[in-house]
């Protein structure tokens, strides 16, 4: 009995590291899924140009998200990007930002179409150990299509990953306070 | 440059804002925060009302601390007070679990170190915040001890079979159970220290989900028990969860052979199913009500117990539970009663 339990262990053992030695590179595809530029690329396919604006989370923006039910900001300021074509159409915002999982943060892209919807959600960073599922399509689709109405909760609209509630719960905000923070911000403003 | 109200949106050379997003990416991940430890944790208080007692019970405090000692090297641990800490012997304090994850590949990382062990599906997600009722289930107790943590070492990954799947595994060689199996396989957690044999048990779980929401999991343990090694220890477990909308449906069976026992076979199950409702509500945007009922039993050879539970409970945000049960105990029935707790985390 103990002989056959170490022979499976020693070929789980070598079936994990069998091939080899992780490159620097594969390690990183562990976490770093995807860099800013990709990122806003595979949201918005056919942008020609992404136009970056610092918007500053002034107390009276931080009222109006907290009356929306989004998470307050801790950040006094956020990068919205607003993406178009070559013919300048307006296609899109997005927003980068970061939710505490169950240890480390989260960074994270949120499309906005310019009916106020989610139009895509993408995971740039995952830092912790285990709950990289979070970042297939099979998950991240779900929050395509929602708006400020929606409530953007597991047990609600979001179907849970289990073993990951504390990531998906962290999206979960990360991806209401985006869109939010975006229609707030630009609903009713000229973006020249 | 748009100025409207209350809010200034600046636009800047784009880049200056990939620059500053590359920058808030990597601050992270920097020299400077990797290696600093996170805190956080959980906490729970609970209120027992029935014809056995009648108390409040400081049942955990567990703070949780975490670092990325490096990109792919993690440590991790829970530090368990349990009922108020180790007062005149009247509680605990311990490792919950305490792991060096290295992780080559999503599909392989290495663990070492006090590993909470993969049997069942609720002693990997038995964290009272997570869930609806108080007292975790009697199979959950009896047959899977929960909280089963074990000295060991060995791997875990996650699969994807297909864009729509998910598969993953934990397999590792750990102390095992002690001398105790042969009357409780409560008391028979092992030492963290020192095994009380030559021979290593093992213990995995494989896990897959067809379609998000639903997941499915088949888990064992097997080694020798007793002081000399003679005797063995098998668990086998299978759980089920689904979700979809308000509904939550999950359930576990599980089944010991305690080889040389006067009890050799043992064996248990649940079934719960939960419901939300009322989101919103209570001056909180974030707050819902659940719903939920269990049904469970355990057949232990020379004693039976079932029990139901049905509860109500309100969250204020998602992480933070008021929970009020009732239990029936069908033999035991000095403990059916009422249960008030409250569990956050932090």
């Amino acid at each position: 009995m103990l002989k056959q339990m170490w022979t499976l262990w020693a070929a789980a053992l070598f079936a994990a590291t069998a091939g080899a030695a992780p490159t620097a590179q594969q390690i990183g595809q562990v976490q770093v899924f995807l860099s800013p530029e990709q990122a806003l690329a595979g949201a918005y396919p056919s942008a020609s140009s992404f136009d970056g604006h610092m918007l500053s989370v002034t107390d009276s923006l931080r009222q109006r998200l907290r009356d929306s039910g989004a998470r307050s900001f801790g950040a006094d300021s956020v990068a919205v990007y607003i993406a178009r074509d070559a013919t300048h159409r307006l296609l899109g915002y997005a927003v980068i930002g970061d939710e505490i999982g169950k240890y480390r943060p989260i960074t994270y892209l949120v499309a906005v179409d310019p009916q106020w919807q989610v139009s895509g959600v993408a995971i740039l960073v995952y830092r912790e150990s285990r709950g990289g599922e979070v970042r297939r399509q099979r998950f991240l689709r779900q929050y395509r299509g929602m708006d400020g109405a929606d409530p953007i909760r597991i047990n609600q609209d979001i179907i849970n990953i289990t073993g990951a509630t504390l990531s998906v719960r962290a999206l979960n905000a990360g991806v209401r306070r985006s869109l939010l923070l975006v229609q707030t911000a630009f609903q009713n403003a000229s973006i020249d | 440059m748009v100025d409207k109200g209350n809010m200034t949106m600046q636009p800047v050379p784009i880049l200056v804002v990939g620059m500053w997003a590359a920058a808030t990416i990597c601050k992270a991940d920097s020299d400077v925060d990797r290696g600093r430890a996170t805190i956080g944790g959980y906490i729970d208080h609970e209120l027992f009302w029935n014809d056995k007692t009648k108390t409040f019970d400081q049942h955990r405090f567990v703070p949780i601390v975490a670092s990325e000692v490096s990109e792919g090297v993690h440590v991790a641990a829970e530090i368990e007070f349990e009922h108020g800490g180790n007062v005149d012997g009247d509680g605990e304090i311990k490792l919950e679990y305490a792991t060096l994850d290295i992780t080559f590949h999503e599909a392989a990382t290495f663990r070492g170190g006090v590993i909470l062990s993969p049997l069942g599906r609720f002693n990997l997600l038995h964290d009272s915040p997570l869930n609806d009722l108080t007292n975790r289930p009697l199979v959950a107790r009896e047959i899977v001890p929960t909280t089963l943590s074990e000295s060991g070492m060995g791997f875990f990954g996650t699969l994807y079979p297909t864009q729509e799947t998910v598969a993953g595994y934990e397999l590792y060689v750990v102390n095992g159970f002690n001398e105790e199996a042969g009357t409780s396989l409560r008391s028979a957690r092992g030492s963290q220290k020192q095994d009380n044999n030559e021979q290593k048990s093992m213990v995995g779980r494989l896990h897959y989900s067809p379609s998000l929401g639903l997941e499915v999991g088949g888990s064992f343990h097997v080694g020798a028990y007793d002081d000399t090694g003679d005797h063995n220890l098998s668990i086998y477990a299978i759980d089920a969860g689904w979700n979809r909308g308000p509904l939550d449906v999950r359930g576990e069976y599980a089944t010991a052979n305690v080889d040389g026992a006067v009890e050799e076979g043992r064996s248990g199950y649940y079934a719960q199913v939960a419901y939300h409702f009322l989101p919103g509500k209570l001056l909180f945007p974030n707050s819902t009500f659940t719903a939920t009922a269990r049904y469970g039993h355990i057949d232990l050879g020379g004693s039976e117990e079932t029990r139901s539970t049905v509860g109500l409970n309100f969250r204020p945000e998602e992480q933070t539970v008021i929970k009020l049960d009732y239990e029936i105990y069908d033999r035991d029935e000095d403990r059916s009663g009422l249960i008030l707790s409250l569990a956050s985390y932090f």
